[in-house]
């Protein structure tokens, strides 16, 4: 049973639900979390788990359930997880608090894509599932959206310092979501008759006094201009204290921060920038797009025309030579288990470690004397000798190493000095980058 | 007295229940091995705190190395924390 990965795929805006209710605790487990399954069983469909993590995995079956809550156990407190083998993605956990402590029931369910809610009665079944439980397991709050959006929304803090998010937990409505429960403290902040006659696609008062509020048949175009117009006005019917136009102004800010950007990256950067993108939080990846969608890498300073080289002044050119190519397996030594492409000496190998030092944050995380001492001199070799051996460049050895050349075409260039520039800071990789220096020099082959 | 455990660990790719599950499990250990009370035997510290041999311990912090080992969903992080916060308490979780 292989669980498909949930962030380990290109990020995604996924369906998000957030439930914490209570339960009986004086009941015997299995018969209390029985209509828990029950209305998964009946209403998850396609997105159904089939995998039940424990202390191990184990194919979905309320028994596999019970099992893992069992092994679980620590205290006052067991959790499981649920997963899918096929698309769409599932992360969902189901964790309970036991007695002696107050009982509660929490549930974090994402499916990945959020996409996969584009149809009316796909939704209509996920809003099903939270009305059954909620109305069997009385909740303080609940709520599905786009997992983007709530973050830009600010949740879980919205605004406030994590003490107080954690004392306080969701005890206003800072935020009306696609669906939307909200427990009978909440709805008394409001008033039930006030928070019954809200304009939405459904409001329903459960039997247990919470109310369930859906803004909009559909979650998955949650940012449409429609979509945004009734969570706009449900918000302001529920908070007539905040100002209707701004309340909507946001979401429409948010919509167009999530709204997708073409990539049409610099084509001899698209390679390494399509990576760094991959890394950007889902919520941020389309900002980070445009961004650099509009960035242009400097023109690379460290050359000269070749007319201009300095001459070789070292006693022994062989020996530097082999220091040079000492120094370049310095910097295989250091990567290869992390970019073992740099065993290849291409291009591409150096687009790899291009990618490597900025995911790793490499000027800011490592010591600065490490990487003056040690990643400096054996990044400009590798540099050196991948423009030897792959533009047919010929190193020109100075005693300063940072003055050491390599000629291509008409041009010399000095590996050393642009690892130095590379390493400055992270903007610096790309900013400095092994891959442009390369392209470029390419260029200037004749 | 407050204790530091640094963590340099990968939770970056964890689904939700591993992220809570391995909270709690780096948190009772850190309070296991640097809570409650702590013997104190370095001559400096001892100056400091006395020939008490034991001093209490107010607050353990557990710290996770950031950056690109931290989980993008700031949220999921959020509640992760708080549960882990209710589970062991004495334990602060933060990221560096």
């Amino acid at each position: 049973m292989k669980v498909l990965e949930f962030h380990g795929v290109k990020p995604e805006d996924s369906l998000k639900l957030i439930f914490d209710g209570a339960f009986n605790p004086q009941a015997a487990l299995e018969h209390e979390l029985a209509p828990l399954l029950q209305a998964l069983e009946e209403y998850a469909g396609e997105w159904m788990p089939d995998v039940v993590n424990g202390k191990r995995q184990r194919k979905y079956a309320r028994a596999a359930v019970w099992k893992a809550l069992e092994e679980r156990r620590d205290g006052n407190r067991t959790a499981l997880g649920l997963y899918r083998t096929d698309w769409p993605v599932l992360d969902m956990s189901l964790s309970l608090w036991l007695p002696p402590r107050a009982p509660g029931l929490g549930i974090l369910l994402k499916v990945k894509p959020l996409s996969f809610f584009t149809e009316v009665e796909r939704c209509r079944h996920f809003v099903e599932l939270v009305r059954v439980w909620a109305s069997r397991y009385p909740v303080t709050y609940a709520m599905a959206h786009g997992t983007d959006d709530r973050t830009l929304a600010g949740a879980p803090n919205f605004g406030r310092d994590d003490e107080t998010e954690y004392r306080d937990g969701f005890d206003k409505i800072y935020e009306v979501f696609w669906l939307n429960v909200f427990g009978p403290k909440l709805v008394e902040t409001v008033g039930r008759e006030r928070m019954l006659s809200t304009p939405a696609h459904r409001v329903e008062e459960l039997p247990n006094g919470s109310i369930l509020l859906v803004t909009w048949p559909t979650v998955a175009d949650f940012a449409s201009k429609e979509a945004r117009l009734a969570q706009a006005r449900a918000h302001a019917h529920l908070r007539p204290d905040l100002d209707f136009d701004t309340i909507l102004c946001t979401l429409q800010e948010r919509s167009a921060r999530l709204a997708p950007v073409e990539p049409r990256f610099h084509p001899d950067l698209a390679p390494l920038l399509s990576r760094v993108v991959d890394r950007a939080a889902s919520h941020e990846r389309q900002r980070r797009i445009a961004e650099l969608n509009a960035w242009q890498p400097p023109e690379p300073e460290e050359w000269r025309p070749a007319g201009s080289a300095l001459p070789a002044d070292v006693d022994d050119p062989e020996r530097s030579l082999e220091e040079y190519s000492d120094l370049a397996e310095h910097l295989v030594a250091l990567l290869h288990s992390e970019v073992p492409s740099v065993f290849e000496a291409t291009p591409e190998s150096l687009t790899d470690a291009d990618f490597y030092f900025w995911r790793e944050e490499f000027p800011k995380s490592r010591l600065r004397e490490a990487i003056d001492e040690h990643a400096v001199p054996a990044i400009g070799a590798y540099l050196g000798e991948v423009l030897v051996r792959n533009l047919g460049g010929r190193w020109i050895p100075r005693q300063k190493r940072e003055e050491a050349q390599v000629l291509v075409g008409d041009r010399v260039w000095f590996p050393f000095l642009r690892a130095r520039n590379y390493m400055r800071s992270r903007q610096a990789l790309l900013d400095c980058s092994l891959t442009w220096l390369y392209r470029v020099a390419e260029r200037h082959r004749g | 007295m407050e204790t530091f455990s640094f963590k340099s660990r990968d939770l970056s790719g964890l689904k939700y229940e591993a992220l809570e599950a391995q909270m709690m499990e780096d948190a009772r250990e850190a309070l296991r091995k640097y809570g409650e009370r702590l013997d104190i035997r370095r001559d400096s510290l001892q100056r400091l705190f006395g020939a008490v041999g034991e001093v209490p311990v107010q607050r353990v912090r557990l710290v996770y190395e950031g950056g690109a080992l931290r989980p993008t969903d700031i949220d999921d992080l959020n509640r992760a924390v708080n549960t882990t916060k209710n589970a062991v308490p004495g334990v602060v979780v933060s990221f560096q």
